[in-house]
Parts: structure tokens; sequence; C-alpha cells
């Protein structure tokens, strides 16, 4: 019995998101009794093997087809429906980043099975799994049930529902190459180019993050964030009203329909931190959060706070850093 | 905020942050209070009240007197904080009759001192440019209406309690329980502490100002304020170009469509559109959401279309380009209604040192405020006499849910109506009627309210007098409503022979006990500790020596004072006697008013006909004017033991017989027999209250005594003072050497011609009186000469009205002019406190000289009209899921199954609307049509309504049971639905836009199974699209840029949302939406291999947040902690 983990990268760069999978992976194999088997799709795909057994993995798929340049759902999806079938595994799964998720949903509707995403814990058993999964970008809970009859399992984890940890021992990491056999037709969806708006440190990767809510007042009272983040290396996040608004673009928009970060310390100015603006910041962290009403959602979730107006605390920040620096 | 600890006790809790509680605390500090503590549930500096959403416009005149002087001050008091701005404001009138009501508006301004004009239609344009004329026939201009900032307000004036008291303030901490203790008086109890959530407060005083729910935390004292959470819709539309242009948040004057019940408040670059229109939507407490459970506030409610909608076209109708713009923002948004539509001001009757200051709008936040302040601190405010907001005006039958709901659902659509003076209720009548109702029935009597006792206002059978006294109809229509002339008749007929008059309506109130009569002498000015046997009238004077009460005190026995009231004030006075009673049980209050029906019998041959069904000694030695006899009356069934008070508010002679109530009837039909041969009639309270005694100049509480006014001004001082003391002597003596400002006066109206030659008959009160010259009068305290009482003189022979004027021009024979609807009327004074009519009280006294003399109112969201355009043939379906509109906290239905959405509103899922938006905003590009279609529940077709309202040509509803449907599931069915809908259309959809995943569910699978069924390819979080030939380009965002794909159609996109950003409906997109037709397509599918357990919250993390400071100098410990972090490079 085999649980085969989707593993994500960028024409040969390991996703982080590999981490989490392959230590949910291991769990979950382990409450299966069934091995981890690791699957890399794609060009570039097997530099990474090694990171993959270190994770845990006792064989390596490596699949490649000469469609496989870059990524595209169709292409990914059908490579894994025929890896299973060759394969037979209990289960499938991914960590539900954008990708995990869709790659996953392509497995589920070529082999008309269920699909139950962005999971945080997974109780398999004998027939009928259950599980308990993420509704409203976790702001609510979901039990549930997953019965595929004779098919295998397909499940997503959360992304960052598992914190990922080293492997107690590697696994055999054997790699096993793989071809599936792709028709034209799917090479419609793949990547035909990028356009790389700006490279460096972007919102879901920045170590801090410096966001405002409407209590910043107007896209001219961002500046004085921009300020902050520049100085932290950091970048400038908002809230959906803000958004809304036009203060800010939606790039910048911190959120369950924006972007989910996790920085070393998020600054929350302003926010009063609905659900929606929560599920994208509580990966963070560290929380900072300085608001004028104690009693906010984000100042109430948050690690530290400063109960104050933002409008006088960001520059007063700006200007303590600046000394220390001796700028 | 406070920093402090949670206090324990205090000497006024103040519940309610909203205009009105901190516009108290403000005060109260003024007044000299301290260790106040101000509590809201809320978050401030909007606690999601009434005031957070308030549009925040004051329009200072109204009829009534306490509305309109309370709004004029609160808007000066804005003034002097720097919170207003006059915008000035016009009233429209689409009608005549709403013209009619403008000049009478006009009056008003005249009588409160508001500057104001009225504006033909083309100068209505000249100021409102955008606005239709030719819908209008005039307007009404104030330029001194104002826009307020009342949140700001209510912060400057919480830091004014800070800094000069100490205000503590305590924002989200709910009030759990109020405490109070049993006091002495039977079925009354006094505030003793205020429990939260974060501890509990013992008090002196708790002050419940928290608008929409203060009937909740009343009723934890079990105390009853009377109001009802009721909806006024709102919609900011926006942004128009002549209004940007201003570059201010307001530059045009407010304009109030009141024919149409809309107002239209620029709001920087959008227009308010407002209505008070609708059907009364009233709402109980318990349904308003709590702070986190609301999307927006607890206040601002879903929006409800369906009941704007007529708004909408009346508002487009004056303002044509409110219908292209787009509704950006739109509620049902909550505001307070009372039973009769005053607010709820005072100290709860039942309740010690609780408080109401609540149903206050915004426009008389500050000034009610003020109001309450003084009044907890003087004993009755000085400022104003809030008699009308006095909360303990209601009586028992008005304290019940179902009485505010039926009375709160009628007067609703009145907020801008044209209501006339007299105007009776329709709903909620019956509530108290008399046991003679069966006999006044019989008699055609017509009812009128005294709040809720049923009162005959004149009799039908009376209709053949009005042939014998030649009494006509009144000429313009206004001054017909709600009179008849038979009312003049039985006046006539009363002064000639005989009136019987049902006067069950008093209320009365027994005193007893061994220190009953000490403390009647203490309630009133003049001496109550009198023979056994007689009488007392006098007022009651609050603690500033102004009238608080005007009524009858009978000495009954040694230790029992019986008080007759009106049923207007019953409440009011009974309130006042609880309030001021000795505690130590040596007065026992009895409400008698059930127990006794009042028949009163006045005019020349009332003591024939009371002879003759009783052998008492009605002489005037026998029953002297004042005294109170207790007499057997013969009646039918047997002889009745009454008591028989001689006095006379009509000024003929007679008695007012108290029966008891059962025995009433049998009275009655005595009266009427031994009546009958000496031409006496029922008479109703069209003569009691009005006619009889505006001849007289006999006084009202109310209309000529407010607590304004002291007796000397209303002619009521006595030639000596009492020695013993009593509530208000030291003022009152004070009055008395300072003398009077202003006298009450008898004013006769020298000609009733208006300038159209047609007689008109001044209604209500508060017409101006004005020097000859046509210039306001005031005299000392602002005061202003305002006709109090105005009614016919039939027996005078002259049309009357009763009123202050200033003491230097109160002599008789001086000459006046009183304003009505706009036009001037030459008066003279006839008396000054004395009578009109028999100014030697010769009738009084029972001496009858004369005969009677003769007889003296997606930028185009337009979904069936624009039809799919001719340029390219694109057909783009877009499919949407109905999910709530959560706020901060998601709550789960008690089974576990769904997401509890009693408190919220439903919207299209984020990432559909945008794709939807896309859809549209290509097919006005480059040509195309665009269907929506829904899997939900029945009630989705609102999303499908609104996507038509931007922009799409057809919808389609695939409806489900309403439970949750799994992915396989779901997408099986809209792959059909998708499939039937090209099969009808007879070609596949170019593009199919799903949302990249629900935001509820978030299965992230359903586009792609379709996709995959309909045999298309996907592309999931794609944030742009660019429709090519046979293809389409679509850029999927990652971190830092986008991958480009290029997918031949027909395709599938998941789409995410900022690819843009939707449009707000227009006006005539959402109208249009109405009509557009919906196919309905009956799918079901077998359910997939995902089965839903239930559903449940995360728990709740212990909230352990680390405050670093709470000014900016807490930026020295972040920057500390950056360094720790190590993101201080």
């Amino acid at each position: 019995m085999t649980l085969l983990v989707i593993l994500e990268h960028d024409r040969g760069k390991w996703s982080e998101a590999n981490d989490e999978a392959l230590t949910a992976a291991r769990l979950l194999a382990g409450d299966m009794g069934t091995d981890v088997h690791a699957v890399l799709i794609g060009d570039g795909g097997l530099d990474l093997a090694g990171q993959a057994a270190a994770g845990g993995a006792a064989v390596v798929h490596n699949v490649t087809a000469p469609m496989l340049t870059d990524f595209g759902p169709e292409a990914f999806g059908e490579s894994v429906v025929q890896l299973v079938a060759a394969e037979s595994p209990a289960a499938v799964m991914a960590v539900g980043t954008s990708r995990g998720n869709e790659v996953m949903a392509h497995v589920a509707a070529r082999m008309d099975l269920p699909f139950v995403a962005n999971c945080t814990t997974i109780t398999p058993g004998d027939g009928m799994w259950s599980m308990t999964r993420i509704q409203w970008g976790g702001s609510l809970l979901e039990d549930a049930t997953l019965d595929s009859g004779d098919g295998p399992k397909l499940v997503s984890f959360g992304h960052h529902a598992v914190v990922a940890e080293p492997a107690p021992a590697p696994g055999a990491g054997t790699v096993q190459d793989f071809s599936p056999n792709l028709d034209e037709s799917l090479a419609r969806t793949i990547v035909k180019g990028r356009d790389v708006q700006e490279a460096g440190v972007t919102l879901s990767t920045a170590p801090v993050v410096v966001s405002g809510g409407r209590g910043v007042g107007s896209a001219e009272g961002f500046e004085q964030l921009e300020e902050l983040a520049g100085l932290l290396g950091g970048r400038v996040g908002c809230s959906r009203a803000v958004t809304n608004l036009g203060w800010r673009n939606h790039t910048d928009q911190v959120g369950q329909t924006g972007t989910r970060i996790a920085p070393e310390i998020y600054i929350a100015t302003g926010i009063s931190g609905a659900i929606q603006h929560w599920v994208g910041a509580m990966a963070s962290k560290r929380i900072l959060a300085i608001n004028t009403d104690r009693e906010a959602n984000m100042v109430v979730k948050a690690d530290y706070a400063v109960i104050a107006d933002l409008h006088k605390v960001v520059p007063a920040i700006t200007a303590e850093i600046k000394k220390r620096k001796g700028l | 905020m406070s920093d402090t600890a949670f206090p324990t006790s205090a000497k006024v809790v103040v519940i309610g942050a909203g205009i009105v509680g901190n516009c108290l605390v403000g005060h109260l500090a003024r007044l000299g209070w301290e260790d106040i503590v101000l509590l809201d549930k809320g978050p401030l500096p909007n606690p999601g009240g009434s005031t957070g959403h308030a549009s925040n416009f004051i329009f200072p005149v109204d009829h009534n007197k306490e509305m309109a002087l309370l709004g004029v001050q609160s808007a000066n008091q804005y003034r002097d904080l720097n919170m207003s701005v006059d915008s000035g404001g016009i009233e429209v009138a689409r009608t005549q009759e709403r013209m009619n009501e403008l000049e009478r508006r006009m009056t008003s301004a005249m009588a409160w001192g508001v500057e104001a004009k009225m504006l033909t239609p083309a100068e209505v344009k000249e100021l409102v440019p955008f606005i239709n004329e030719d819908v209008i026939m005039g307007g009404f201009y104030c330029p001194t209406v104002s826009v307020v900032d009342s949140l700001e307000t209510g912060t400057v004036m919480r830091k004014e309690a800070a800094e000069k008291a100490g205000l503590q303030t305590f924002a989200n901490t709910e009030v759990l329980d109020l405490i109070t203790e049993d006091d002495p008086v039977p079925g009354m109890s006094q505030i003793k502490a205020v429990v939260t959530d974060k501890g509990t407060i013992e008090t002196e005083y708790v002050v419940i100002a928290c608008g929409v729910w203060s009937n909740r935390i009343a009723n934890m004292a079990d105390t009853y304020i009377p109001l009802v959470p009721a909806v006024h819709q709102m919609a900011d539309v926006g942004p128009m170009d002549v209004l940007v242009e201003t570059n201010n948040e307001i530059g045009y004057p407010i304009v109030r469509d009141m024919d149409t019940f809309c107002y239209e408040r620029q709001s920087a670059g959008s227009m308010e559109v407002g209505s008070y229109g609708h059907r009364a939507i009233l709402h109980h407490p318990d349904e308003i959401p709590s702070n986190e459970e609301a999307a927006l506030s607890p206040t601002e409610m879903p929006f409800t279309q369906d009941d704007f909608d007529p708004q909408m076209e009346t508002a487009i109708e004056l303002m044509d380009m409110l219908g292209d713009a787009e509704i950006k923002y739109a509620i049902n948004g909550l505001l307070s209604l009372t039973p009769d539509a005053m607010p709820c001001l005072g100290e709860l009757p039942d309740v010690r040192n609780l408080w109401s200051a609540a149903a206050v709008w915004v426009k008389e936040g500050p000034g009610m405020a003020q109001v309450v302040a003084e009044w907890m601190t003087y004993g009755y405010p000085r400022v104003i006499d809030p008699h009308a907001s006095d909360i303990s005006r209601f009586y028992d039958d008005e304290k019940s849910d179902e009485h505010i709901w039926a009375r709160a659902d009628e007067h609703f659509i009145k907020t801008y109506g044209i209501v006339h003076p007299s105007e009776q209720w329709e709903s909620r009548r019956g509530l108290k009627e008399s046991s003679l109702k069966a006999q006044t029935d019989a008699l055609g009597a017509e009812y009128f309210t005294a709040r809720v006792w049923e009162r005959p206002h004149w009799y039908a059978s009376n209709a053949d007098l009005v042939e014998r006294y030649g009494i006509a109809e009144r000429e313009v229509e206004w001054d017909n409503r709600w009179w008849s002339p038979i009312i003049d008749a039985e006046h006539l007929n009363l002064r000639e022979n005989a009136g019987m008059i049902d006067l069950t309506a008093f209320q009365i109130f027994d005193l007893t006990g061994p220190g009953a009569v000490e403390f009647a002498e203490y309630l009133s000015v003049n001496k109550v500790d009198k023979p056994v046997g007689t009488s007392t009238y006098t007022p009651w004077l609050t603690p500033d020596g102004g009238f608080h009460s005007d009524l009858t005190m009978l000495r009954l026995g040694d230790d029992h004072i019986r008080v007759v009231t009106g049923a207007f004030d019953g409440g009011r006075d009974e309130a006042w006697v609880k309030k001021y009673m000795p505690r130590d049980g040596s007065v026992t209050f009895t409400n008698r008013t059930e127990d006794y029906v009042t028949i009163g019998l006045w005019g020349p041959n009332a003591p024939a006909i009371l002879g003759q069904i009783t052998d008492a000694d009605l002489s005037h030695e026998g029953s002297p004017y004042g005294s109170v006899r207790s007499v057997m009356i013969a009646t039918a069934g047997g002889d009745v033991s009454t008591d028989i008070f001689r006095i006379s508010y009509v000024g003929d002679t007679g008695w007012e017989i108290y029966i008891p109530w059962a025995d009433a009837p049998a009275v009655w039909d005595a009266i009427a027999a031994a009546g009958a041969d000496h031409g006496c009639r029922p008479t109703g309270a069209g003569v009691y209250a009005v006619g009889g005694r505006v001849e007289k100049g006999y006084r009202l509480m109310g209309a000529e005594l407010e607590s304004e006014y002291n007796p000397v001004e209303a002619g009521l001082a006595r030639p000596k003072v009492k020695a013993a003391d009593f509530i208000g002597k030291e003022a009152y003596l004070a009055a008395r050497e300072a003398g009077p400002a202003a006298i009450m006066c008898t004013l006769a109206i020298e000609d009733l011609h208006d300038s159209q030659g047609r007689k008109r008959f001044i209604q209500g009160g508060n017409a101006p009186i004005l020097t000859d010259d046509g210039e306001r009068i005031t005299y000392s305290h602002g005061r202003v000469s305002v006709v109090t009482t105005a009614g016919n003189g039939p027996s005078y022979g002259k049309y009357l009205c009763l009123g202050y004027l200033p003491v230097e021009m109160a002599e008789i024979g001086n000459t006046f002019k009183v304003m009505y609807m706009n036009e001037l009327f030459p008066a003279t004074i006839v008396a000054t406190t004395g009578s009109a009519f028999d100014p030697e009280d010769t009738r009084l006294k029972g001496e009858y000289a004369f005969a009677p003399q003769a007889p003296p109112t997606l930028r185009c969201g337009d979904c069936s009209a624009v039809p799919a355009n001719e340029r390219s043939t694109m057909k783009i379906l877009v499919c949407v899921k109905r999910v709530p509109a959560p706020g901060a906290k998601i709550n789960v239905t008690e089974d576990g199954q769904a997401v509890d959405a009693a408190h919220l509103g439903f919207t299209t899922s984020p990432h559909e609307e945008c794709a939807l938006e896309e859809a549209v905003q290509i097919s006005e590009r480059d040509g195309g049509e665009v269907t929506v279609l829904t899997l939900g529940p029945v009630e989705a077709e609102e999303q499908l309504r609104y996507a038509a309202s931007v922009g799409a040509h057809k919808i389609i509803l695939v409806p489900t049971d309403g439970s949750a449907w799994d992915p396989q599931r779901t997408a099986t069915a809209l792959t059909e639905a998708i499939q039937q809908a090209e099969e009808a259309n007879g070609v596949p959809f170019d593009l199919v836009f799903m949302g990249n995943e629900s935001a509820d569910s978030g299965g992230f699978q359903v586009g792609v199974r379709v996709a995959h069924k309909l045999g298309r390819p996907i592309v999931n979080g794609i944030k742009g699209v660019v429709p090519g030939d046979g293809s389409v380009t679509a850029n999927r965002a990652i971190d830092g840029g986008f991958e480009v794909y290029e997918v031949p159609t027909p395709a599938v996109l998941g789409i995410l949302e900022g690819i843009n950003l939707p449009r707000y409906p227009t006006m005539k997109g959402r109208l249009a939406s109405k009509k557009a037709e919906m196919n309905t397509a009956e799918i079901d599918a077998a359910a997939g291999g995902q089965g839903l357990v239930t559903l449940h919250r995360p728990p709740e993390q212990e909230s352990n947040t680390e405050i670093l400071g709470t000014d900016e100098s807490a930026a020295v410990a972040i920057v500390d902690l950056l360094e720790e972090i190590g993101v201080l490079s």
C-alpha cells in the first residue's frame, strides 16, 4: 500500500510547501501503515529527489514527458492519473497550495472520484476516511467523511495547516522514472510564458509585512507604511476594505481572497481584523496590532499591541529605527 | 478608553455611547457631576448604534415646540463645538397639499425664529441645479439646515467629561443585568448596581441611552421603555461629477422630497438617498446582531431592495442624474420608534434613579442630553419643558410590544407626512373605554383618544342643533378636518340649556394615611389642608417654580385626598406623586381611575336637572363652588351613592359627578331622562377641552401651562402664599417678587379672511403672535409669543387664541397679527388672565342674565433594455454562488449543518463577483452576451438579480433543497445546466468563468470538474483575461508576477478577486433587474463521495496580547522587539 504525495517545484526550484507535504505524508502514511511515495513532475524534478528522500520518501516517482517542460494543470493531472493506474496507491495527497489543489482537482475530475481539499487532520480508515477541513479560509472547520469506493482517497492538507518538521530518519528515496502518455491536446494549458513584475521579496515571502486598514484614511496615508516597510526589508499589505476603496492594488491585499502571508512579524495598523482578513494573516509568526480600539478583533488575536493612533505611532517607529541605524 | 481597572462603584453609570450618551456625560460634567462611568457593548468611536449611520442633518423647523426648540438648540451646540456646517435645506412640494404644508412650515419657522423662505421652482433650481423643476411646485428653504459630525461630537463631549469630571469610559463592555432593590412604595424599586461582563458597578444613578437596545436594558430592571427598532433605508449613490466638483463634504443644500418620502443629501461625491416611504419594517431587539455577528454594524442591516424601489423611481424623477450612478452602499438602518413618535426621557416611573434617554435623533441629541442632565440635577429641566417626551407619560396599555408595533407601524409613514394637529390614531383603539360606552355609542359619539382612553368629541345625535344654531362648515378642508359644526352647536346648547359630558378619562388618585395631607401640601402651591368636603384647584410646581401639573385635589376625609387630573397627564402626575411620596408608610397611593366614572353636568339648567334626581341641597349654600359632597342619585335601578363636586371648566354652573364604575350607566340614563325637558344634550370634549375654556381663558397643562411659565405669568397666583413648604416655593416667591415677564392673554381674531378671501380657522397651537408690523415677539430667556390654544368662542362670537405676551404689551385693546399658514390675521387682546366671556363669572355663580348671542388638513446595468451588442456574438457564462456576508465572527446553527445566517446578509462569493464584472466588461468592450448561472436555494435569485443589475443579460437558477451539495454533485448539475443553456443558444459558451474557489466551503474543484465534463480546458488563479480569435490569453497570478496561458476556446477559467474592481449597480440597473426573466432549470444529481458531518468553530485562543504601550512612546519597545526578532538588519 502506498501513499502518493505530489510535490511542487517551479522548474527545479523546491517549494517550501513540500516540507509541509512530506511532514503530513509521513504522519498520514504512519496512520495508514504505508510507505510514502513522493511524486515530482516535469523538468527539473529529478534534482530534487534527494530532498524528497530526506523528507522521508521511500520512493520518488520522477514523472517526465516531452510536454512537461513547465506547469500545466491538465497535463500534470493526467500524468498523476496514469501513475495512479500504474501504482494503485491507497491515497494521493498534496498540500493545498494553488497548484496543489488544482492538480488534485484535475486528478479527481479525470477519475471521477471525490477529493477533499484543505484538511487539517485526517483519520484514515478501512473503507471511509474522516477528516477535519477548513471552511471560510480557516475561520470555520468542517468534519467530513470521504468514501471513494474502490478508488484511491484524494486529499489535500491546508497550506500552513501542518507545521513542517524534519524527518526523524530519511527514506530510501529510490527513484523510479515514469513517462505518461500525454495527448497533444493537453498542451493547451501549459504555461506559455512568464511576466515577472517584480523580483525579490513579494508579499507572500516577505519577512515583515506592514499593513494598513481603513484607519489609514487615504491612499497617501500609506506612504508612512511604505517607509517603515522599506526600512525593514518588508512589504506593505492592506485589508479588503482598502482595496475596495481603490487606495491600494489587490496584489497588496492580505486575506482569504487575497494573499496569505507568513512573515516573521506582521504589523497591522488600523485594521479591525474581520475574519476574511484574519485568515490571510494568521500564519504570521508574530503579530503586532496598532489600533485605538483595544477590543478590535486584530488586537485581541495579536501577540503584541499598541493602543494608539497609527498616524502617531508609525512615524515614531520609523524615527526610532532611523535613530538606531544612525540614519 | 480607560486604562484603569474596572470600577466597582460610581455615582452615575450611563449605558450607551451614541450621540445621546456621549452628550449626556458632557452635560453632566458641566453641571458638576463627578464619578461618571460610560459603558457601551460596542467599540469606540462607533459602537454600531444608530448614531454611526445617521444621516447627520438637522432641519430645525418642526411644528412641535419641544422638537423644534431642542432641534435649534442642538444645532447650536454642534456649532459651538465646530462640528457643524450649514448646508441649507429645501423641502420641495410636488402637490398643492404639500405647498399648503410648506406655508405651515413657514409659520412654524417664524414661531421658532428659524430663517426661512418660500422658493419658486426656478429658485429651487438655482440652488440645486440638478433638480428637475418640472415635477415640483415650489420649495421651503432653510439656510440654517446643518450637517453635523455626530461621532466626533460624541468623542469631544466624552473628552470634556473626562477632563472636567474624570469620566471613565469602557467600550466593548456589555451590560448583563441591572440590580434593583425594592422601594417602600408598592410597585417601585430603586436601581442599585449595573452588572457587566467585566464586573459589577454599584451606582446611585443609571441612565439608559442605548437607542434600539434601550428596552432590552430596561427589562433587566423589570421596567419598560416603549420603543421598537425600525428600519430607515438609505442608499449611497455615486459618484456624480457635479457633486465631486464641489470638492466638499456637502456643497449643495439637502433636499427633502417629502411627497415621495425621500431626502437627498450630498455626501462628498455621492448622494445619500434616504427613504421613509416603505412599509414600517420593525425588528425585535433580539433580532439585532451583535457587533461580531453583523456584517457592517448591528444597526446597519442588509438592504431589502424591494422596499426601496418605489423611492428610487421617484428620486430619479426629481434628480435624473441619480439614475446612472452606482449604488455603492445601501442599508436598512435601524432607528428607534415610540408609540407616539416622541422620545422617552426622564426617570423611569417605577424604578428610582433609573433614567431613560432613548428614542432620540441626532438632530436633538445634544439638546435632549442636556434636558436629561438638567432633569437629574435640578429635578426638572431648565432648557425646555419635556412634557411630551416624558417617559412617565405612558399608560400600561402603551407599554406592550403589541401596542408599540401597531402604532409605530401606523406613524412611520407619517415621518414625512402631512399630519393634522388633531389627527387621530387608527390602530389600537378601544384600549380603555368607559362603562358608558354603550350609551355614548348609541348617541353617535365620535371618539377621539386621550392617550389610551376613548372620549366622545362630539355626538352625531346632535346634528339637528347645527341647523338650529346656524353653524356653517368651514371653507377650507384642512380647517374642517377632525372638526364638526356639531361642536359649536353643542357649545351653544350647553350655554343655553345644559350639556352632560363623559369625563371618564379623568385620572383619579387617592392619597390616604396619616401623612397624606401633609404630603399633598408639599406637592401643591395652594392650601390643601382645608375642611373636609372642600377642594383645591392648584398647580404642582417644579423645583424651579414652573408648572409641572395643574389639577384639583378634593379633601374627602381627614386623611384622604383625592387628586383629579386630565387623561393626558395621568402618567406624569402619578410618577411625580410616587417620586416625592414619603417612604415611611404614612402615605398610601391608590389609583381609582377605573373605580369611578365622572359625568359633568353644566349649563343654566344643570341645577334643575340634577335637582330632579337627588334630594341633596344643590344651592350655593348647600353645594358651594369648590365643594365636594356625597349625595344619593335616584336611578331606574335604585339609589346610587355619588360625590358631586361643584366646579366648572366650561364656565357655566354645574358639577363633576363621581360615580362608581358599574353604576355610571344608570346615572347617565337618569340625568338624560331628567334633562330631556331641559334641553340637555350629551356634549363632547370638543366643547369641554377647547370651546368652553378658550372663552373663559382657562389654562390647560401642556398648552398654557408649562415649566417655563410660573403661576404669576399664567394668572394663577393667589393673593397670599401659604406658610407650608412645597416644591418650588422658593422659586415661586422669587417670581412673585420679580413680577411676571409675560402675561397670559386672550386674543380675538378680528378678520378670519385670508389673502384669497377664504375664512381660515387657526388649527393647533404655536401660531406666532406678531406685532402689527409682522415682527416676532420675544422676551426674557428667549421665549417667544405663540398661540397656545386656538378655538372658536361661539358664545363670545369670535375666534379666540390664548397666548403669553410680554408684560409691556399685555393690555386689553392692543392689536397684533397672528400668523397661520403663512398669512397674517389681525387680532386684539380681549382679556388678560381673566375671561373674555362672562368676565364676572356670573354663570358660574348661577346668574343667567342674557340669552346666548348669535354664534360667535457595470456602468450600464440595464438588463432587459440593452440587447446583446451586435459587434460580437461572444457568449460568456458566469457561475456564481450565494454565500453569507460575515463580519468578525461566524456562528454555526444549532444542528451544526450550516452557518447561522440569521443576522447576515448574503452576497455573491467574492471571486465570482469579479468574474461577473470581467464578463460584463468584456461584453461592453467587445460585444457579446453574459449569462449568469447559480446553483443554490431559491433565495439565490437575489444574487441573480444583482448580477442582472450590473450587466448580466440572462439569468438561470438551478434550485437546490437548501442544503449544501458536495462538489461532485454540484459539478454534475452545473454541467447539465450549462449544456441545456448551450442547446437553447445553439452554440457553446466561448468562455465559462468560475470563481477560483467559493468563499465558504472552498473545495477548489467544482470548476475543474465542470470543465472536464464539458471537455474543455481550464486554468485557475486567473487575474487577467484577453479574449482572442478562437482562444483566450489568461494571466495566472503567481508570486511576483504572472504566468501567461493561451487557451483555445471554448474554455473555462477560474477567476480570482483582484482582476478588477466590481462596479456597484446603478438605480436604473436595479429597476431593470426586477423585470429580467429568470430561467429555472430543475436539475438534480447523485451525491458524491464527500459527506458533511458537522461544522464547528476552531477553538478560541486565549487572548494574551502583550500591550506594549498606549502612545507613540511605545515605538521604543516595538523596535526592541524587531531587533530581537532579527528583522532590523
